[in-house]
């Protein structure tokens, strides 16, 4: 009964510098610009400015940002999932030559800093004249070496003799892949497809260096936009910004959580 | 003559220096139990897994039904596996895993459907269908592992230890239901097994494999009455064959066999038997008569260990470093036998000669 009472205490500590960072970001979304610094912190929105978030929906072209960032995120994502299996599939299930030095090639390409590869891929694409399109955006994500091992993982756990039940059934190759290794594998493809549409949706380094054109450019740029381009930033545009900005990704994980722990009663895989 | 169901002509195998199979020959007849009995790395595997198309063959063929089966592949072949693991689905609920296979070779729906009720009944899992394997016990995975076999009605079942994930109880109910199951569906089966209890009761022949060759060919009482050497002799012994050196000396008209824990005579020696005077004697624990007695003068072994396994009762008894295992009756032993006497006449003798080779078998007189 202590022991229970002293876990929670702990959970609610550690929750606590978690969630004030969130809790002042929608106060002061709702605070009149020269309520934003106070000398005593105003822990309350007293007069709730509402008109925030429509005057900064409307600041820059968000419309516009939230059509780039779903298309954006989309394709990364449904391309890192088909690209990571099939890698996967022929890493975990197939045998040929050279096969373990790939995947140690996959393992030491998680190991290399992303900004490494920024200015020879900047340089690529601006050869081809593909800056400030969707591609330019996409190409350079379209497969990812983390999926790709987390799924090896998964489809190499997955025994023998369900390959050799699935052949007799009439199931191989790819079939295989679609009818028993992705269905088995759910609770991974879910928890990586999560861990990349948030980092996808909130990456800025390079959507920033790739586009100079509202037409495509995605959230996380609207939001800096806000900051330094005028001598002052309005903070409490920007946190309302940041409100709707942040708010399908609260819902998604919201949402994907439950999904995520249903799924894992689900498969329960007997070796 | 009429081609068998099933025939495996000069089949061989071998992955690098090893010989998994060398040259192997059997024919198994529609409708026929067949079982495979070896130890461990004895090839067994191998072959159902040759037979069912998961590993290729190096050498010889395999026919099923005249077809040459190589060149096809394995969801062509017309064959349902049974698995050691079961290997069901685990995302799949009883039914589906039930008609996958029928959905996968193109059946329609309704008839996948009628099947699979079908076999379910006939199976006793009509009321598991919505259930997920996990949730089943063992003895209800094994049904259903079952289950999807039948349910495509397949030329030949392949069975590889379906029953040694299972206790010993649960292991002698399947057992049984295999049994029946294979009777009523009369479709030829090759089973795999190391267990030997399990080829004697299941198999209407078997073959005994031993580091890739077959040692023997026979219905299980045949093979268990008269082994073909000393390997089959062990291996169907339980818990374990006697053998012990041994000297054959003939007189005018007879012969008999000396060891050191009697002699054994022929009741009608074979002329057969050539001039092999140094001999190896087999006798099984249950084959062995023997008596108990009390007076210390007669020549004895001395009682080392008793087993009770419930009716019956190993007794372990050692003279001068030769030692000898025998079954006996539980109502038969005394309390506290200390002196066991080897009764030479009417015990089951098998002989082998140096190499193993069984030279005769008969019953001592």
């Amino acid at each position: 009964m202590m022991r229970r009472f002293a876990t929670y205490a702990v959970l609610v500590a550690g929750l606590f510098p978690l969630l004030l960072p969130f809790y002042w970001m929608a106060v002061t979304s709702l605070k009149a610009k020269r309520d934003v610094f106070t000398a005593t912190p105003q822990w309350l929105p007293l007069h709730p400015a509402w008109d925030n978030y429509p005057l900064a929906w409307s600041a820059e072209p968000f419309g516009r940002f939230f059509f780039n960032s779903i298309v954006v995120t989309t394709l990364i994502v449904a391309s890192q999932l088909v690209l990571a299996s099939l890698a996967a599939f022929a890493l975990a299930r197939f045998e040929f030559r050279g096969r373990r030095a790939i995947f140690w090639l996959v393992v030491a390409a998680l190991i290399v800093p992303v900004q490494i590869t920024f200015v020879a891929n900047f340089m690529t694409l601006a050869r081809f004249g593909l800056l400030n399109s969707y591609l330019a955006l996409v190409a350079p994500y379209a497969a990812s070496a983390f999926g790709t091992f987390l799924l090896r993982q998964a489809f190499a756990a997955v025994p023998r003799q369900l390959e050799d039940a699935a052949r007799l059934d009439g199931c191989s190759g790819l079939a295989f892949l679609w009818h028993v290794l992705l269905p088995l594998s759910r609770p991974t493809l879910i928890a990586f497809a999560l861990v990349a549409v948030v980092a996808h949706w909130n990456d800025y380094f390079w959507p920033l260096i790739v586009t100079n054109n509202n037409a495509v450019r995605t959230l996380p740029i609207g939001l800096g936009m806000f900051v330094g381009q005028e001598v002052t930033t309005d903070w409490n545009l920007l946190m309302a910004a940041s409100i709707f900005v942040s708010a399908p990704m609260l819902l998604l994980f919201f949402l994907m959580q439950r999904y995520f722990v249903r799924a894992r009663l689900h498969t329960g895989i007997r070796g | 003559m009429i081609e068998p169901a099933l025939r495996f002509a000069g089949v061989g195998k071998s992955y690098g220096e090893a010989r998994i199979l060398d040259d192997l020959h059997l024919e198994v007849a529609e409708g026929e139990f067949f079982v495979l009995l070896g130890p461990s790395g004895c090839g067994k595997t191998t072959l159902l897994r040759m037979t069912a198309g998961l590993q290729t063959l190096d050498r010889g063929e395999i026919y099923l039904r005249g077809t040459a089966l190589s060149p096809v592949p394995p969801e062509g072949r017309n064959i349902a596996m049974v698995f050691q693991d079961y290997a069901l689905y685990p995302h799949m609920t009883v039914y589906q895993n039930m008609a996958f296979g029928l959905r996968r070779h193109a059946r329609r729906r309704a008839e996948t459907d009628a099947q699979v009720r079908k076999t379910a009944a006939l199976l006793g899992i009509g009321a598991l269908l919505e259930r997920r394997p996990h949730q089943l016990s063992g003895g209800q995975q094994q049904r259903v592992a079952l289950g999807r076999a039948i349910v495509r009605d397949p030329a030949l079942y392949l069975m590889d230890e379906p029953l040694s994930n299972l206790d010993a109880q649960v292991r002698a109910t399947v057992r049984t239901e295999i049994k029946e199951l294979q009777r009523r569906l009369r479709v030829t089966t090759l089973y795999v097994t190391h267990d030997q209890v399990e080829a004697m009761t299941l198999a209407d022949r078997m073959a005994v494999l031993n580091e890739g060759r077959v040692q023997q060919i026979g219905r299980p009482i045949d093979v268990y009455r008269a082994p073909a050497n000393e390997f089959v002799a062990q291996f169907l012994a339980s818990p374990k064959l006697n053998v012990f050196d041994g000297t054959l000396e003939r007189a005018a008209g007879t012969a008999s066999v000396r060891t050191a824990i009697g002699t054994f005579a022929f009741p009608n020696p074979p002329s057969s038997l050539g001039e092999p005077t140094a001999l190896r004697v087999g006798l099984r624990p249950e084959e062995i008569k023997v008596s108990f007695p009390i007076d210390e003068s007669e020549p004895h072994l001395s009682v080392r260990l008793i087993e009770p396994l419930g009716s019956q009762v190993l007794v372990i008894a050692e003279r001068d470093g030769t030692q000898v295992t025998v079954s006996v009756a539980a109502d038969a032993l005394p309390a506290e036998p200390r002196r066991l006497r080897v009764v030479p006449a009417g015990c089951a003798v098998h002989l082998f000669d140096r190499g193993g080779l069984a030279l005769a078998h008969f019953i001592s007189a």
